[in-house]
């Protein structure tokens, strides 16, 4: 467990997530369910995994995303 | 006659501030009146009254209002504070004060099933040396489960300004002044060394906020709402108790750089003459009787404790030092003083400014000294920031009905040495011009020679008009 959280605390400080425009009140809600427990970490565990998910989908489609837009 | 809400009360639709025949209303609106009624059968803010934690509210017939375009449900008073100060004024230990009392508040209403619904370092005034809370309708009944609303407020008002100064010895003033709602985290955490951000503390309250926050961004709000567990009651009181626990031990990052700290070991007088300015400032004092003094340049606070001492019912200083602020604020801690410095860069007073340039008052506007000390202060302006001396007397002088100003010549020592190393472009700036435009604008009472150099001190009064 103790590596799960050293993991998160690293994955948080190092990745640089994108910029665009919320409600500012999120990252405070959020990090105090973190502050909350394990279901709090897990929460936050589950945004940062569709990230990443998302991440690698986007990569795969994107050349055949590029050929449809050309053949359109 | 209808009445217009205080311009600073705005964001609560709860309620607004009115002031009427200078006594000051709170009208609580039909949307506030039932958390209103829950708080107030509480106790819970008469007795942080009884302690003076919170101000006194008074309910008072709605009639009193007397204006058709009101129908408020409740009319509550509440006592009328000599000076209202903001958070980009205070020196580091007023500031975290003002913390550890928003902390100390929270612990206390959580006990009687009651949460601050923001936490805005606004909310915070100061009587004499005590942090006081103002905004009543701020307080509402806890639901099971909530979180802490008011957290990123805390951290960007309270909190990062704390750090700033503590972690960085960057102070906060400017900074703040420049963004009323205080020091984003996000901005905090880019300005943190790498290793710093695993302190546990640090990583909780702003590193993981400000990332989380980014990371949300591109969430729909379907998929947050759904994330937003219920947090446990005790969590929350351990998150208070941990912020407070934590702040209680900042301190500012050491630093043997102000000028003005050490100034009372510093200045140049011999001790029969600082008896002499005592005396002189003393005998102003007793004789003008002024209740509000306001000492311009107050440094350690030194000449603002002798006007409470002759006579005197507040002193407020203002300095642009740090660290004379901080020695100002425990002297008067230190000897239970009303006596609250506050930070002022003379050539740069507070502005009007927030929504509509009207949320948050000016120096100026919110002068209120019956009489100003302005003792070793105009050559910092004059010389030290090119203000004409005309000008800089007429600012001086409109400041309050009477007061003392004193004159520094060329040839005092610590003039010098801010002429070391550049031009004297200051023609007219010696005794003889500063007594005539004195003469000109208003009556010298007496005048005194205080120091081998030839520093001066004018009692002036200015003419009613």
């Amino acid at each position: 467990m103790k590596h799960v959280f050293f993991f998160f605390i690293f994955f948080v400080i190092f990745v640089e997530p994108v910029y665009s425009y919320l409600d500012p009140g999120t990252g405070s809600m959020l990090a105090q369910l973190v502050m909350g427990g394990v279901a709090g970490v897990l929460v936050v565990f589950k945004l940062y995994w569709k990230k990443v998910k998302s991440f690698f989908i986007k990569t795969n489609s994107n050349p055949e995303k590029d050929d449809t837009s050309q053949k359109e | 006659m209808s009445l217009t809400p205080d311009p600073a009360s705005f964001r609560d639709p709860a309620g607004r501030i009115f002031t009427k025949n200078k006594r000051i209303f709170r009208l609580v609106s039909a949307r506030g009146a039932h958390n209103y009624q829950i708080v107030r059968d509480t106790k819970f803010i008469s007795k942080m009254a009884g302690l003076d934690k919170i101000i006194e509210t008074l309910e008072v017939d709605p009639s009193i209002i007397d204006d058709p375009d009101l129908t408020p449900h409740y009319v509550l008073e509440h006592p009328r504070l000599p000076f209202i100060s903001y958070p980009y004024e205070w020196c580091f230990p007023m500031l975290k004060k003002a913390a550890l009392l928003h902390l100390e508040l929270q612990l206390q209403a959580l006990d009687e099933g009651l949460m601050f619904s923001d936490a805005s370092a606004y909310n915070i005034q100061f009587k004499g040396t005590q942090p006081i809370f103002i905004d009543s309708l701020s307080i509402q009944p806890y639901r099971d489960g909530q979180i802490w609303e008011g957290h990123r407020q805390f951290c960007e008002q309270f909190l990062n300004p704390l750090l700033l100064r503590s972690l960085m010895g960057i102070t906060h003033n400017a900074w703040y002044s420049g963004n009323l709602e205080g020091i984003p985290s996000g901005e905090l955490s880019k300005m943190l060394p790498w290793y710093k951000k695993f302190s546990r503390n640090l990583f909780l309250h702003i590193v993981l906020p400000s990332r989380l926050n980014n990371l949300a961004k591109n969430e729909k709000a379907d998929t947050l709402s759904s994330m937003s567990h219920k947090l446990p009651r005790e969590t929350l009181t351990k998150i208070f108790t941990q912020l407070f626990t934590w702040i209680g031990k900042l301190e500012p990052l050491s630093s043997s750089s102000s000028i003005w700290g050490d100034y009372s070991s510093i200045h140049c007088y011999e001790p029969e003459e600082v008896a002499e300015k005592q005396n002189f400032v003393s005998n102003f004092i007793q004789k003008t009787q002024p209740e509000i003094v306001w000492d311009l340049g107050c440094n350690t606070g030194e000449y603002s404790e002798l006007a409470l001492r002759s006579g005197a019912k507040q002193v407020i200083g203002f300095d642009f030092d740090q660290l004379a602020l901080e020695k100002s604020f425990e002297r008067a801690e230190r000897n239970c003083l009303n006596f609250l410095p506050l930070f002022l860069d003379g050539a740069n007073p507070s502005p009007s400014q927030g929504w509509n340039c009207q949320e948050r008052k000016s120096f100026l506007d919110r002068k209120n000294a019956d009489a100003v000390l302005a003792l070793a202060f105009e050559h910092h302006l004059a010389i030290g920031c090119n203000i004409p001396l005309d000008q800089l007397i007429d600012w001086l002088i409109n400041l309050a009905p009477c007061g003392i100003l004193e004159f520094i010549p060329k040839e005092d020592p610590n003039l010098k040495l801010m002429l070391r190393r550049r031009e004297d472009i200051f023609d007219n700036y010696c005794e003889d011009s500063f007594r005539n435009i004195l003469e000109q604008k208003c009556r010298i009472i007496c005048s005194k020679i205080i120091s081998k150099s030839n520093r001066t001190l004018y009692w002036f009064e200015r003419p009613t008009s």
